[in-house]
């Protein structure tokens, strides 16, 4: 995976209960905050069935965390790119990326994590 | 005793926004308005134990303080009575968020991180802010007129 395209999806897992709304069916801004290193974590679920997207949170997310995968978001790269933040795909572990280049302003980080918030899908495990 | 307190569904009655309302006052003498207010109380306490060290959210967030969590507390209780209860979340830098919705993109978010400094953001349709204001013993109008242009307008 050298670079994602716009028409990919994303996914960020999710460990905190805090981080979606059940009963709206939706992912909370928090979710695609940046972690205090300036990036969001995510991995490319592009041609891969539900099974193998949550096989991927559990084998390379949560058991490496310690924490229960609770759910994720999916989201279109397009989205993530148009808000001139850049996608970097390291593959380590495979298809994952970090998004990058968010601005310095902790308040416009939020109101761009909020606008991917409203273009993501909430999955529950 | 008796409180008079702004309806939501009256937004041409203007509740005034000041110290002598804030909703510790009222939460004081009314069990009904004071019940969301020991919700978001309690909120926060839960989040207080599943926050408050390093990683709580399996990408290395920031553990959330005391002097947060403490500025947090007094965010709620300078609320205005006419403005429902946010949702407290816990963001990844070690701030401490209120979230309200309305719907598909009408949001208003603030956030404190212990330093008297509201980070605040907003979508309301089309159009967006964002930015932060100092504050001390009142909420910045700023915030105030943005919760008013999302439950009244």
């Amino acid at each position: 995976m050298d670079q994602i395209k716009p028409e990919e999806y994303l996914t960020r897992y999710i460990f905190h209960k805090n981080h979606f709304s059940a009963t709206q069916k939706r992912p909370k801004y928090v979710v695609f905050l940046p972690s205090p290193r300036g990036e969001t974590s995510v991995f490319c679920i592009s041609d891969l069935s539900d099974n193998e997207i949550w096989n991927i949170g559990d084998r390379e997310v949560a058991q490496k965390r310690g924490l229960p995968l609770l759910g994720r978001a999916d989201i279109l790269a397009f989205h993530v790119l148009n808000k001139n933040l850049k996608l970097i795909p390291d593959n380590c572990p495979p298809r994952h990326a970090n998004i990058i280049n968010w601005p310095a302003e902790k308040s416009e980080q939020k109101l761009i994590a909020m606008e991917l918030a409203e273009n993501s899908q909430l999955c529950l495990k | 005793m008796s409180v008079a307190v702004q309806c939501v569904e009256c937004p041409s009655f203007y509740f005034p926004f000041n110290k002598e309302f804030s909703k510790r006052e009222i939460w004081k003498t009314t069990a009904t308005i004071g019940r969301p207010f020991e919700e978001a109380r309690q909120s926060l306490k839960v989040l207080s134990r599943e926050c408050s060290e390093a990683n709580w959210d399996g990408y290395n967030a920031l553990p959330i303080t005391e002097n947060t969590f403490e500025e947090a507390r007094k965010i709620i209780e300078l609320l205005p009575t006419s403005i429902p209860m946010p949702e407290i979340l816990a963001e990844p830098c070690g701030e401490i968020g209120f979230e309200w919705r309305k719907g598909k993109r009408l949001i208003f978010v603030i956030s404190v991180e212990g330093k008297y400094r509201i980070n605040y953001a907003g979508i309301f349709g089309s159009n967006k802010i964002h930015g932060s204001e100092y504050f001390g013993e009142m909420l910045p109008s700023v915030v105030i007129e943005n919760l008013r242009r999302l439950f009244y307008r």
